[in-house]
């Protein structure tokens, strides 16, 4: 089949939606498919919301599937549409009733109208589609509440899933991340204040909060004992993580992360927080990881228990590896492009 | 010049009550045309639609079957063979054509967005409407409810958690896209699917009690909104025609006088004045027919 895969992305930023976008392409043409990925760039922001599902509405795309994938993606208008969600306007639906801070709507009359307008025009062009996938039980669980649409949540392997591998549980956690507000990476920061020595933490990964962080640590006397390397290369993240004792993962709502599938890939448990999201999808307290309270004494807490308890990580850890065996590339291409 | 797209339509001696209100809505660029096994063909006809009563043994694909009041024998619906039929008289997968007034200024509000406007307004977080024949009420689950005036319904429709509803008051509480709840005959005449798009008892008291459960159940009440919404839309002529065009693979020719971002906004639900009607005319200002390839001289352009 010739298959067009639909992505938005925010010009300059790089994240996992678009290299789950990317991995799709190479899946669905290593199964036979003529494959190209559109994408047209998006804007978050109230004032231009509209601007970008609208021009979505007006790209002619000739092919025999079109796989529409993150907002407003979705809004191509195709005969034989599949959507697979990463997530809507996030800032329109669960960040606006949280008050979160990245998004701009507020409880007054216009903001309202404009995410009435976005439900509506969410309903109509997710309506459209012959199927509706979504990344994780999170996103569906949006989209049944804010909507009153159905989905089937759809998982899928991470980057590096062919490399990753178990090895031995060293002396300390490892947290693989970009540095940003909604991924809390100042709260591992404050655990490791509560944390005694040996254990350590290598937190992996860029972001606008590097540098904050690094000045964090050093004013809580924790060099030596927390790194902040920024980027690391493959090959090197694939060591850390088959040496880690444990990762810690705890973002606000998280859509899917691909820290935790990686994590078990690697047969290492995932310590996350209560309201870290489609994470809950897969870390279950006591079985493949440890959920704690979202604050740094719960979270210290849970560090140090498997700190004095490798066997527990270990335990853990391959019951997360078990959780993961079945995830496929071949499995999802076949339930997208089935008639 | 571009040929014309016809659909034959064949009828008997009744003419089934919403024929018409669809015929009128076909997409542009596809013409109804009245036809008879007895008659030649006009030219460009792609596709038939026969009323139940004149349906021949071998009708000439592609067909729909318009299924007649009078008739109690459904029509077979073969593979891929459209039927349609007056509201409340058709089967949950057929084309039902309601009639009713469409009500004016009604836009789809959702749980999420009338909890918010609920919340702007300092009323209750949670508030049931109910319509009986001796008037409306409103007001908190357990509580004694208010008394209200008869044309507040559309407010309450707009803002109540859920609502108790039949006849006309259920119509509008579903353009409205409100959660609602009904008698089993108010659900049969709008052809509306028990327990999916409302929820249905004939016991007043339930039903109060079942309005009183969707206001604390978000996700229920979403589910419900959505589809009674989806349910009621799909009712109306324009949508009955526009599906119908679908079904039977009918297509307006290339180059409509139809397209462009006028019809795409409108396709979406776009409110007349709505910023991003603004916005698109703004940003194809000097492209002549960006937007006004959509547009309709029946019409006041938004500027």
């Amino acid at each position: 089949m010739d298959i067009v895969v639909c992505g938005a992305q925010k010009p300059f930023v790089r994240g996992g939606a678009e290299q789950h976008q990317e991995n799709l392409v190479a899946a669905l043409e290593a199964a036979g498919h003529r494959v190209d990925l559109v994408r047209l760039p998006v804007a978050w922001e109230k004032g231009r919301l509209f601007d970008s599902p609208l021009a979505w509405r007006m790209v002619p795309i000739d092919a025999d599937l079109v796989i529409a994938t993150n907002f407003p993606s979705y809004f191509v208008q195709h005969p034989n549409k599949v959507v697979w969600l990463l997530h809507q306007h996030r800032g329109a639906y669960d960040g606006f009733e949280a008050g979160a801070s990245w998004s701009d709507f507020d409880w007054d009359d216009v903001s309202l109208e404009e995410q009435r307008l976005m439900t509506e025009w969410d309903i109509a062009a997710l309506s459209e589609a012959q199927k509706v996938f979504s990344n994780s039980g999170v996103v569906s669980r949006r989209l049944a509440r804010f909507n009153g649409l159905d989905s089937t949540p759809l998982a899928h392997p991470p980057p590096l899933h062919d490399v990753l591998h178990p090895g031995g549980f060293g002396d300390y956690v490892l947290s693989v991340q970009r540095q940003e507000a909604n991924k809390r990476p100042q709260l591992l920061v404050e655990a490791m204040t509560r944390v005694a020595a040996p254990t350590r933490a290598v937190m992996a990964g860029r972001g606008e909060l590097l540098e904050q962080l690094r000045g964090q640590v050093a004013g809580a006397g924790l060099s030596g004992r927390v790194e902040l390397p920024g980027f690391v290369a493959d090959d090197e993240l694939v060591e850390l993580y088959a040496g880690a004792l444990a990762v810690v993962y705890v973002p606000e709502d998280e859509d899917y992360g691909y820290t935790t599938l990686q994590a078990f890939y690697a047969g290492k448990p995932v310590i996350c927080a209560a309201d870290s999201g489609a994470v809950l999808d897969w870390v279950e307290d006591g079985v493949t990881g440890l959920v704690c309270d979202g604050t740094p004494d719960g979270l210290a807490a849970a560090v140090r228990r498997l700190a004095e308890d490798p066997g527990l990580a270990q335990r853990l850890g391959a019951a997360g590896r078990e959780r993961v065996a079945g995830l496929s590339w071949a499995d999802v291409v076949a339930r997208l492009t089935a008639p | 010049m571009t040929a014309p797209v016809r659909l034959a339509v064949h009828i008997g001696r009744d003419v089934p009550d919403g024929l018409n209100a669809v015929l009128s809505a076909l997409p542009p660029g596809v013409q109804p045309v009245a036809a008879s096994e007895r008659e030649a063909l006009p030219e460009g006809v792609v596709a038939h639609l026969y009323c139940s009563d004149v349906r021949p043994r071998r009708p000439v694909a592609p067909y729909a079957v318009w299924w007649m009041a009078g008739e109690d024998a459904a029509p077979a619906a073969g593979a891929g063979v459209p039927v349609l039929a007056d509201a409340g008289h058709g089967r949950p997968d057929d084309l039902q054509v309601s009639l009713r007034a469409w009500p004016e200024h009604a836009r789809p509000v959702l749980p999420f967005t009338r909890a918010g406007l609920r919340r702007v307004r300092e009323l209750p977080a949670r508030l049931v409407g109910e319509s009986r024949s001796d008037g409306v009420s409103w007001g908190v689950p357990g509580e004694q409810p208010a008394v209200a005036a008869r044309d507040t319904w559309p407010t309450l429709a707009a803002l109540a958690s859920a609502v108790v509803a039949t006849g006309e008051d259920l119509w509008t509480a579903l353009a409205w896209a409100a959660p609602a709840v009904t008698d089993a005959a108010s659900a049969r005449l709008l052809g509306l699917t028990p327990g999916e798009d409302v929820l249905v008892d004939d016991d007043p008291a339930v039903r109060t009690r079942l309005a009183a459960g969707l206001a604390d159940d978000e996700l229920r009440a979403a589910g419900l909104a959505r589809r009674g919404w989806q349910a009621a839309c799909c009712r109306r002529p324009a949508a009955v025609a526009a599906e119908l065009c679908r079904r039977l693979g009918v297509r307006p020719p290339a180059h409509s006088t139809v397209s462009g971002l006028t019809a795409a906004m409108d396709e979406l639900g776009t409110p007349p004045h709505s910023l991003v009607r603004r916005r698109a005319r703004a940003a194809t200002a000097g492209l002549p027919g960006a937007v006004t390839s959509g547009w309709r001289p029946d019409r006041e352009e938004h500027p």
